[in-house]
C-alpha cells in the first residue's frame, strides 16, 4: 500500500463512522417528514425529504455501503418525480416508501452491530422502479411484515457510540465515549455523598469557616451534578420522531384515520431512559390505535371527527419528566374492565365489584388481561400492558391512566430525568433505616396510636374521611432477617403510596427526612431481593437499603 | 502564506472528510454546512479555493455559486463542484455559470486532493 492508499483508507473508515451518525439523524427526521407529505404534499416539502434522500445516498456512496446507496437513490428518483409532478402521493406509493425506509433503518442497524448493510432490497427497487414508470402499485405484498419492522427495538445504547449530540459549531464540541459520562457521573455521585457527610460533620461541629466552606462545596457539587447530568440529556424529539411512521403503519393496517401530534419534543431527557422507552411507547401507541381508538363508523354515530388524534407530549416538572399519550377515542369503561377481570378468573363477581372504577381500569395493567374482542396483528402479540408498567417501573418511572368514557384515555408516564440519583425518603422501622424512592411517596402522615381501626378487611386508617387499607412495613421480611420489630408503642407515621391506582398506608416507626443518594446496585453475590432496589451510604457513612415499594408490598 | 480553502456541504459525514483531506496536505479549512453560511464566510475571509456541494438546504450550491460569480472581487476563485450521480443537469449548469471543476461523489480522497492542487497550480 502506498501513502494515497493509507490516507484514502484512513480517511473512508472515519467516514463510515461519521455515517452511522449522520445517517440516524437523516433517517430520524424522515419518519416526520414523510408523515407530513402523506397528509398535506407540498414542493418545498418534497425538496426536503429530496434532499435528505440525496445526502443520505451521497454519504453511503462514500462509506461503501451499496444496498444502502442504492435504494437512496431510488427513493431519491421518486421524490424527484414527486416534486417535478410526473408522480402522485398514493398510500400504495407511500407504503412502499416507507418500506423502504424501514430498510435503510434496517440495514444502517445492521452496519452498527458490525454487519456489512448488505440485504436483499431487489423487490423493494423493483416496486420503485414500476412507480417510477408510473405504473399502478398494488396493495403492498405484505404490510403486517412492515408493521413488524416498524416495531424494531432501537439498537443497545453502548453499541451506538456514533449518536452523540449533533454537534453544532464543528470548533466548539469533542465526542467522549458513554462509558467515560458514566464514570463522570459516578464520581458525582460518590461526591454528593461525600458532600452529604461533610454537611453533617459540619452541622455538628458548628464551627464558622468549616460551615462556610462546606456550604460552598455543597453548592458546586450540585451546580456539578446539573452539568454533568445535562450532558447525558437529549431532546426527547429523537425519540417521538420515530413514532409518526410507526403510527402510520399501524393506522393504514387498522384502516384507522389517525393524526399523531408530537409536543414538548425539546424535553430533555436521559439517553438511556429515551432509549428505554421505545419499546413502550409503541406498545402503548399500538393499544390506542388497536384498542383506544373506535372504529371510524363508530366516530361518526357519536358525532366525532372520522379522523381521530394520538397526541404524544413530553413535560419537565421539576426533576422528573411526564410523558402522556392521549387518545380521542372511546375512553376504558370500568365495568367491561370488571367483567373481563371476573371472565378470566382474576376476581370473584363480589371482588371485581368492590373495586372503585379507578382500581378496575387500574387492572388493564394485570398480567394477561386483554379488553380487545379479537386478537389483532397490531396488538394481540400477547404482550400486555403489564410489560409496559414493567418496563417504565424498572426506570424508576409510573404509570398512571385517566379516562372519560366517549373522550378518550390519557397514559400518564412520569419518569426521573436521570437515573443514578435519587430522592428518597428515609424511615426508620425497627432500629433500621429504609430509604423509600420519593416518587412512590404520595404523603407522609403522623398516626395517633388508636387512629389504626381493625375492620373486615383488615385494618385500615381514615384520611380525610377515605378508609385506607394499612399495611406494616415492619411485617414484611427481606429474607429471613424481617425488616425488625417494632415497639408496640406510642405515635406512628405513615406513608400514603399509591399502587395500581389506589391509596395504601405504610406504617413506620419515625420519618428520618428527605435525601438525595446514590444508587447502588446490591453485590453481585446477594443476587436479586426482591422488594430492595439497591443501596446507598448515607451522610454518616452507614449503609441503608432502598426500598422497591412494590416489591416488598407484594411479597 | 497558508492556502486556505472553503468546504461547503450540508452532510456533516463528507464536510469532514473533505476538511481532514485538506487539512492533512496542510491547507487550511473553513467549513461551511450551506450557501448562507458559506457566503458569509466569503465576506469575512480570503479564500483560495472553494470546494461547494450542489444539494443544500436555505442556500444551494448553484445559488451560491452564481452569487459569487455575480461580484467582480471573485470571479475568478476557482470552484469545485461536488456531485452526484444522478444530478447531470445541474453539473452542465454549473460548469455554464462559471464552476471551475467539478468531481462526482463519490470519489477518494486523494483524488479530490489531486484536483485542488492541480486547480491550485
Amino acid at each position: 500500500m502506498n501513502e494515497a492508499d493509507d490516507l484514502d483508507a484512513l480517511l473512508l473508515a472515519q467516514m463510515r463512522e461519521d455515517f452511522l451518525a449522520e445517517s440516524q439523524e437523516i433517517l430520524d427526521r424522515l419518519g416526520p417528514l414523510l408523515v407530513q407529505l402523506e397528509q398535506e404534499p407540498d414542493a418545498g416539502l418534497l425538496n426536503t425529504i429530496f434532499r435528505e434522500v440525496h445526502t443520505l445516498k451521497g454519504t453511503a456512496g462514500f462509506a461503501g455501503f451499496e444496498s444502502v446507496r442504492l435504494l437512496a437513490h431510488k427513493l431519491e428518483d421518486v421524490f424527484g418525480a414527486l416534486r417535478d409532478e410526473q408522480l402522485a402521493v398514493t398510500p400504495e406509493l407511500m407504503d412502499t416508501v416507507f418500506a423502504g425506509v424501514q430498510s435503510l433503518t434496517s440495514m444502517r442497524e445492521d452496519v452498527l452491530r458490525g454487519g456489512t448493510g448488505e440485504m436483499d432490497i431487489e423487490p423493494l427497487v423493483a416496486r420503485l422502479e414500476a412507480a417510477l414508470r408510473g405504473e399502478v402499485l398494488a396493495p403492498a405484498p405484505s404490510p403486517a411484515s412492515q408493521a413488524e419492522q416498524g416495531a424494531i427495538p432501537p439498537p443497545a445504547s453502548q453499541a451506538e457510540p456514533g449518536a452523540a449530540p449533533v454537534p453544532s459549531a464543528v470548533e466548539s464540541t469533542l465526542r467522549v465515549g458513554l462509558e467515560t459520562l458514566d464514570t463522570m457521573m459516578e464520581l458525582v455521585g460518590e461526591l454528593i455523598t461525600a458532600r452529604n457527610a461533610l454537611l453533617t460533620i459540619a452541622e455538628r461541629l458548628q464551627d464558622e469557616p468549616l460551615t462556610s466552606t462546606a456550604s460552598a462545596i455543597s453548592r458546586l457539587t450540585r451546580e456539578l451534578q446539573t452539568t454533568v447530568t445535562g450532558i447525558r440529556l437529549v431532546p426527547v424529539e429523537r425519540l417521538f420522531n420515530r413514532f409518526p411512521g410507526v403510527v402510520r403503519n399501524m393506522a393504514r393496517q387498522r384502516g384507522k384515520q389517525v393524526r399523531l401530534v408530537i409536543e414538548g419534543g425539546d424535553t430533555p431527557l436521559d439517553r438511556a431512559i429515551s432509549e428505554q422507552m421505545y419499546d413502550p411507547l409503541v406498545h402503548l401507541l399500538r393499544n390506542a390505535v388497536d384498542h383506544g381508538l373506535e372504529p371510524t363508523v363508530d366516530r361518526r354515530r357519536a358525532g366525532k371527527p372520522e379522523e381521530s388524534t394520538i397526541r404524544l407530549s413530553a413535560e419537565r416538572r421539576g426533576d422528573d419528566v411526564i410523558l402522556r399519550i392521549a387518545d380521542d377515542g372511546g375512553g376504558i369503561d370500568p365495568e367491561r374492565v370488571r367483567r373481563v377481570a371476573v371472565e378470566r378468573g382474576l376476581y370473584s363477581a363480589e371482588e371485581a365489584t368492590a373495586l372503585s372504577d379507578e382500581q378496575a381500569i387500574h387492572l388493564i395493567f394485570t398480567s394477561g388481561f386483554s379488553t380487545a374482542a379479537t386478537v389483532t396483528d397490531v396488538s394481540g402479540r400477547g404482550v400486555g400492558l403489564d410489560v409496559v408498567k414493567q418496563n417504565v417501573h424498572r426506570l424508576r418511572g409510573s404509570v398512571s391512566i385517566e379516562t372519560a368514557i366517549g373522550q378518550g384515555t390519557t397514559f400518564v408516564i412520569k419518569l426521573p430525568l436521570t437515573l443514578a440519583i435519587l430522592q428518597v425518603q428515609l424511615v426508620r422501622v425497627g432500629g433500621y433505616t429504609y430509604a423509600l424512592p420519593l416518587h412512590v411517596v404520595r404523603e407522609t402522615l403522623q398516626i395517633a396510636p388508636d387512629a389504626i381501626q381493625t375492620m373486615q378487611q383488615g385494618e385500615v386508617l381514615f384520611v380525610r374521611d377515605v378508609a385506607l387499607p394499612v399495611r406494616r412495613l415492619s411485617d414484611f421480611g427481606i429474607r429471613n432477617s424481617g425488616f425488625g420489630t417494632s415497639p408496640q408503642s406510642e405515635i406512628r407515621n405513615g406513608i400514603v403510596v399509591r399502587r395500581a391506582g389506589r391509596d395504601e398506608v405504610l406504617v413506620v416507626d419515625e420519618l428520618v427526612g428527605k435525601q438525595q443518594v446514590v444508587i447502588k446496585p446490591l453485590s453481585p453475590y446477594l443476587g436479586t431481593v426482591r422488594g430492595v432496589e439497591g443501596s446507598a451510604v448515607l451522610p454518616d457513612g452507614s449503609v441503608t437499603l432502598i426500598l422497591d415499594v412494590e416489591g416488598v408490598l407484594t411479597n | 502564506m497558508t492556502t486556505t480553502i472553503l468546504a461547503v456541504d450540508d452532510s456533516t459525514s463528507v464536510l469532514k472528510m473533505v476538511e481532514s483531506a485538506l487539512r492533512f496536505k496542510g491547507y487550511a479549512v473553513v467549513a461551511a454546512a450551506d450557501g448562507v453560511e458559506a457566503l458569509e464566510a466569503l465576506e469575512r475571509d480570503l479564500f483560495d479555493l472553494v470546494v461547494l456541494d450542489i444539494n443544500m438546504p436555505r442556500m444551494d450550491g448553484l445559488s451560491l455559486l452564481k452569487t459569487v460569480r455575480e461580484r467582480p472581487e471573485w470571479a475568478s476563485l476557482p470552484i469545485l463542484m461536488l456531485t452526484t450521480e444522478g444530478q447531470e443537469a445541474d453539473r452542465d449548469r454549473a460548469l455554464a455559470m462559471g464552476a471551475t471543476d467539478y468531481m462526482v461523489k463519490p470519489f477518494k480522497p486523494t483524488l479530490l486532493l489531486e484536483r485542488v492542487a492541480a486547480l491550485l497550480s
